[in-house]
Order: structure tokens, then C-alpha cells, then sequence
């Protein structure tokens, strides 16, 4: 990655949803990972039913958006945020969620993405969005597939460590004395 | 009440040498005296965790071994807002925090045995000089270099320079400074004492899985079980010391791992559970006797509680680094390390190469980010060092360890509440680290310079501090409470100051002192 790739606030996550787009990509990440198609269904179900979790997918790749990691992520993070067994958890992230498109004057998902990008910062300081950008960022940075894309090789217990490769590999600077 | 035995050497009735804890301070002590053919007790509250369990991912490793009883943070430092629940990043294992240290093993410096001497009054602060000095410390420390296998010293190599390290280290040289090393780290750099070579896993905080680096459940603590004379009790959670009609430790009272409360007689108690537990299990020790807890007539215990001015900041660079490869944290450049007043504070600190996962690192990010800016910086991660602030936190009063009686964790146990208020000196500190560790990094031409949060206090002393006068602390310079005669503190909370260094290895050498003291005190009669 360098320095200067900068992505811009992902416009597409206001697309509606479709199966072509579940099994896509994204789709295909979540099967490698073992959950199978009944799961992407179940997503999709979930989803036609309860416009909260395309919005909160949306609100979650505002936060972090990262051009290169699959749109399934975030509409999988939203359903299990918004399927918590804590009550009071979820009446939390529903009424976070109605506030914004409140604001937004109709509906977030609605805005463009630079005007998505100034409401959110308008809420930052709410415990709406504190809750929402930890579960976000622990989801997304914990997972190996998505921190695998900026260069985090994660567990290397098994390969070996890098003794034999690679932990002092950098040479643009001079060697330490 | 059950019979409960670790081992079956000694029987609950047997007046026993109690060590409660197991980790740098108490798997010491333990492993000293029973070397010296001395039977032993040795309660820890967690569970072994062998080393092929450790895992490398920090989401997981950090729930398999942190201390998460029930904890309140208060007062102004960050951790009270951030992590009020659970301030501390202690471990709560056979081992204790050794499972999790970096292995950076650094002697304090000369003048920070005599801090009120050399810094003068600092505001807020409530400084005495330590009741040892540097020279009573040296073969101290060369036994506890020998026994931690710390490189550059007893003809041990040290390890090549990582990547992360590569950038402190020239960084260091383009501004001018000379002292930056990766030596003194107690990690093994080829085999050696029964313990592997460093293979450069990373995951150092998440436990070493080929026990390079050196910890207390894989080096003391085995040592101290072949001598026949460890009665290990693991599970076991110290709840209270009682004493006997002349004042004297007679018993520790602790829940076994079945949650049954057992009583253990004892002649002698060494304490060591870390400065949170230490003062907590003191003050849980009230008697009608001792009516502000065990060892607490002057006032002292719970107080002066210190861990570190801390922080970091990382720097997106030009080409690629790979922080992630190889030992966690590094070097060190030890420039700043001196007692300098022009700069403004009293004390010093040291900059530490220092890598993070994506998850912790998105995590600590200052302020919370969020967005696109954010997300440039993390998707660059292949691409970022990393460098850790490790300053001395003066000793303040009111920053202490005390019970909240009205709140009870899952035992039933008074819930500690620790207070924390930044002082001047600290911020002082903090804002000229700040400065240095930016420039560090515009010297070797980072285009994006970030900060992170103050992390989880790690570092933990001060709540039972060690003083000459009794008046003016808990033990005296060998750890021996001034109030009981046979009980000792034996971990990082005797430190009268928090100097600059990272506190382990001193911990270790003041352990291997103590223990010899009372080694001798047993021989004389004394206890």
C-alpha cells in the first residue's frame, strides 16, 4: 500500500442489496471462511426485512472505509450488532440509527458521502457511535483476511517466526552499527 | 475444611513460608529459598497456561491471560475514561506478568535510587529516597542479568536489529543522539539455561510460545519444583493475612480453586500479587489490631500508586518496514533517559521500538479515529513503525489503591478502585516525549505521524513502598513490612519512585536480595 492511496467513503454501500451481490466477492470470502450459503440467505432474509442493518452496514464502512475489503464484511457485522441477544443493545443501535436518518432528514443512506461523513462526525461524540466504531474496529482488525490486504501476516508461529526470513529484511536505511 | 494441597508437601497446619503470587517478585522469591533447601507455599490465583497454548492474535491472548476481576478506575488519567473496568494489563497465570513482559531488562540509573535528593520538590509529588542505593543493587542485578539470560551481558550476543529497531536507530543518529541499543533484553538470542533461542515470532505479549524469552513459568518456577521443596496451588486466591496475638503473620486465608476457603498457618509471608493486589489483599487484612489494614499504621499502603508516563506514536515511512516481524519491542534509545530540568520536568524517559497489531493499534489511536484518514494510515500498516513512551510517574498521595466495601467482585471481595490524577510534571513529559518521538520519525521521513493513547498501565508500583523511616512508607529496604516482622512485599510495589526503566528486572535483583535476607533471618532464628 503507499502513502498516498487514499480511499475516498465508499459510495456503493448504498446500493440496494441482491443475491448476485451476496454470492459475489464478498460471498465467496464468507464460504472460504467456512460460513456457508445458508448463512448468506439468512443475511439477505434478514435484510429485506429490517432496513436498519443495510444502514448500519453503511454508517460501519463510513467509519472505516476500506476500499479493498468486501462489502459482505460490513453487512455481516450490521446483522450480528443488530441480532444481539441484549435487548438494551440493540434498542441502542436502532435508535442511533432512526437519530441519523432523522438528521439526515429522511434518510442516511440517502446522503451522498461526503454528507454521511459530516453527520457522523456531528454524533461522534454519543455513545451510539463509540459503540458502534469499537465493534466495528475490533470486527474488522481482527479478522486475518481483511488485515492480510494492508501487509499483517498475523500468527507466525506456524511458518516458522522470522529468524530465517525477514525480520531484519529492511534496507533503505543504514545497517545499525 | 478440606485438606487442600498443591502438592501434598505441606499440610495446612505446617507453619509454612507463604509466597503469594507467582510472578517476577514471588517466583523469584520462591525459587531463591527453595534452592536454599527451604520448603515452600506458593498460591497463585490463575492457572498454568503451557506455552503451545499461548495464541498468537491479541484479541484472543489478552482474554486467555489478563487479570479482568472487577476493577474501578478514577481520577483523571485516561484509563478512567477509556477502560474504567479494566485499567491494568496484568496477567493472571502461573508465571503472572513475566508471561507477557517484553524482556526488557534495564537497571535503574544511580540517581534514581536518590530521587527527593536529586529532583528536589515536584509539585504534587511526595518523594523519598529509595533505603538502597545503586551500589547495594549491582551484584544484584549481575545475578539477575545472569539468571534472566539478558544480552550484552555475561558474554550473551545480542540479537540482530528488526526491522521496527532499523528505524529507531537511524532515526536516533540523524538527530544527533548516542545512546540506542537493542541489548539487555531477556530473551534468549541462542539457546540457553534449558530455554530455546528467539525464533522472531512477534507476539511477545501474547506469550512465547518457544520460551525464549524468559518468564517465572518456565524458568523459576520449575527450577524451584525439582528442588522438591514447591507446593504449588495454583487457582488460589489470597483473601486475607491473619496475625497472631503478638502481630506476627500467622495464617493466609485463601479460596482454593474449588472455591472452598482454606487457612494455611504460616511462620513467614511474602506478598507479591502485583501493586493492585498487594495493598488490596493489606487492607483486606483489618483486625481489631490493625484496624486501617495489615502493615498500615502510618497510612502508606495503597498509595503512591505509579505506572508509567506512557504513550506512543506511530509514523507511516516512505518504504516498507514490517514492524510486525520479529521481537515486539526491540531497543531502546536512552538519551532522554537522564534527569535533566532545563527540559522542563523532573525524571526521564526512554523511547522504546515498539510494534502493535492492526487490532491494538486501531484501538489506541489518538484521538478515537475514524474515517478516511484513519483508514489510509492502517491500510499503510506494512509500512508503519512504531515507538513507545516509558517515563518516571512521580509519587503522589492521593493516586492510590483503595476497597470499595459497597462494591464486591465474584469471590465477594471488596472491589478495588484505583485513582490516578495526572500531575505537571507528567504532562510536562509527555508533551516533550510527544515532540521527540515526531521528530524521530520526520528524520527518516514519515509522511503521517499519529499518537496513541496512553496504553493500559503494565508497569504497577509504588502501593506499599519501601522507606527508611517507618513513618514514611510500608517496608523497609528489604521488603519487610515495619509494622510485622515476618511479612514481606516482593513485588514492584515496594518502589518508592517509578524511575524510567521498565521495572522487571529490578523487581527480580530485589527479590533475589530479599530472599537472601531472609534466607539468613531463618538460619539466625528469626522468624
Amino acid at each position: 500500500m503507499q502513502p498516498d492511496h487514499r480511499p475516498d467513503p465508499i459510495a456503493d454501500s448504498t446500493k440496494e442489496w441482491s443475491r448476485r451481490e451476496l454470492l459475489g466477492a464478498g460471498g465467496a470470502c464468507l464460504v472460504a471462511a467456512g460460513i456457508g450459503a445458508s448463512m448468506v440467505a439468512s443475511v439477505e432474509a434478514a435484510a429485506s426485512l429490517d432496513p436498519a442493518i443495510a444502514t448500519l452496514a453503511t454508517v460501519a464502512r463510513d467509519m472505516f472505509p476500506h476500499r479493498a475489503v468486501p462489502q459482505q464484511m460490513f453487512d455481516d457485522f450490521a446483522v450480528r450488532q443488530l441480532g444481539t441477544a441484549d435487548a438494551a443493545a440493540a434498542q441502542m443501535l436502532r435508535g442511533g440509527l432512526q437519530d441519523l436518518d432523522r438528521r439526515a432528514g429522511g434518510g442516511y443512506r440517502a446522503l451522498d458521502a461526503s454528507a454521511r461523513t459530516a453527520l457522523l462526525a456531528s454524533v461522534a461524540g454519543t455513545p451510539f457511535f463509540g459503540t458502534v466504531r469499537f465493534a466495528a474496529l475490533v470486527t474488522l482488525y481482527s479478522d486475518p483476511a481483511v488485515v492480510r490486504l494492508f501487509g499483517y501476516e498475523g500468527a507466525s508461529f506456524e511458518k516458522g517466526g522470522y529468524l530465517m526470513r525477514s525480520y531484519d529484511d529492511l534496507r533503505w536505511l543504514p545497517d545499525p552499527d | 475444611m478440606l485438606r487442600q494441597r498443591g502438592s501434598g508437601l505441606v499440610d495446612l497446619n505446617d507453619a509454612a513460608i507463604v509466597i503469594i503470587g507467582s510472578g517476577a517478585g514471588g517466583g523469584t522469591v520462591a525459587h531463591e529459598l527453595t534452592s536454599r533447601g527451604l520448603q515452600v507455599v506458593l498460591l497463585e490465583a490463575g492457572r498454568r497456561i503451557e506455552p503451545q497454548d499461548f495464541v498468537q492474535e491479541d484479541g484472543a491472548a489478552y482474554g486467555q491471560m489478563t487479570w479482568l476481576d472487577k476493577r474501578r478506575a478514577t481520577g483523571s488519567w485516561l484509563a478512567a475514561t477509556v477502560s474504567p473496568a479494566a485499567p491494568l494489563w496484568t496477567v493472571k497465570a502461573v508465571g503472572g506478568s513475566t508471561l507477557h513482559w517484553n524482556g526488557l531488562a534495564y537497571r535503574m540509573q544511580e540517581h534514581e535510587f536518590r530521587p527527593r535528593s536529586e529532583y528536589g520538590a515536584v509539585e504534587g509529588a511526595t518523594l523519598i529516597d529509595w533505603p538502597v542505593t545503586l551500589a547495594e543493587m549491582e551484584p544484584w542485578y549481575v545475578r539477575a542479568e545472569d539468571r534472566l539470560g539478558v544480552t550484552g551481558t555475561h558474554g550473551i550476543p545480542r540479537h540482530g536489529a528488526t526491522n521496527n529497531y532499523r528505524v529507531l536507530w537511524n532515526a536516533a543518529k540523524r538527530l544527533g543522539y548516542s545512546k540506542i541499543s537493542n541489548g539487555h533484553i531477556a530473551i534468549n538470542s541462542e539457546p540457553r539455561d534449558g530455554r530455546a533461542g528467539c525464533i522472531q515470532l512477534g507476539f511477545c505479549n501474547q506469550g512465547c510460545k518457544v520460551s525464549a524469552k524468559w518468564s517465572t513459568a518456565v524458568s523459576e518456577i520449575p527450577r524451584a519444583t525439582a528442588t522438591g521443596k514447591l507446593d504449588l496451588r495454583t487457582g488460589c486466591m489470597a483473601v486475607r493475612i491473619e496475625h497472631d496475638a503478638a502481630g506476627r503473620a500467622g495464617a493466609v486465608v485463601y479460596l482454593d480453586a474449588a472455591g472452598t476457603l482454606q487457612r494455611q498457618r504460616a511462620r513467614l509471608v511474602c506478598i507479591a500479587g502485583n501493586a493492585v493486589e498487594t495493598p488490596r489483599l493489606l487492607l483486606n487484612s483489618e483486625s481489631a489490631r490493625f484496624t486501617q489494614g495489615l502493615a498500615n499504621g502510618a497510612g502508606h499502603v495503597g498509595r503512591y500508586y505509579m505506572h508509567h508516563v506512557g504513550g506512543g506514536t506511530f509514523g507511516l515511512l516512505p518504504k516498507p518496514v514490517n514492524m510486525h516481524r520479529g521481537i515486539t519491542v526491540a531497543g531502546a534509545l536512552f538519551d532522554e533517559g537522564r534527569h535533566d530540568p532545563r527540559r522542563g520536568f523532573a525524571g526521564g524517559y526512554l523511547v522504546e521500538s515498539m510494534s502493535l497489531a492492526p487490532s491494538t493499534l486501531a484501538m489506541l489511536l489518538d484521538p478515537a479515529e475514524w474515517g478516511a484518514r484513519n483508514a489510509s494510515f492502517l491500510e499503510g500498516y506494512d509500512h508503519l513503525a512504531g515507538m513507545l513512551i516509558c517515563g518516571e510517574e512521580m509519587p503522589r498521595a492521593d493516586n492510590r489503591v483503595t476497597l470499595d466495601r459497597t462494591d464486591k467482585d465474584h469471590l465477594g471481595l471488596p472491589v478495588p478502585v484505583i485513582h490516578v490524577d495526572r500531575g505537571a510534571n507528567e504532562a510536562a513529559m509527555e508533551a516533550h516525549a510527544r515532540k521527540t518521538t515526531r521528530a524521530l520519525f520526520e528524520a527518516v521521513g514519515a509522511t503521517d505521524i499519529r499518537q496513541l493513547r496512553t496504553a493500559l498501565a503494565t508497569h504497577n508500583m509504588g502501593t506499599a513502598r519501601m522507606s527508611a523511616r517507618a513513618e514514611e512508607g510500608v517496608v523497609d529496604g528489604f521488603g519487610r513490612a515495619h509494622e510485622v516482622p515476618n511479612l514481606f512485599v516482593s513485588d514492584g510495589s515496594v518502589f518508592p519512585s517509578s524511575s524510567t526503566e521498565n521495572p522487571t528486572l529490578t523487581i527480580v535483583a530485589l527479590a533475589m536480595r530479599q530472599a537472601d535476607h531472609i534466607a539468613r533471618g531463618l538460619a539466625r532464628g528469626d522468624y
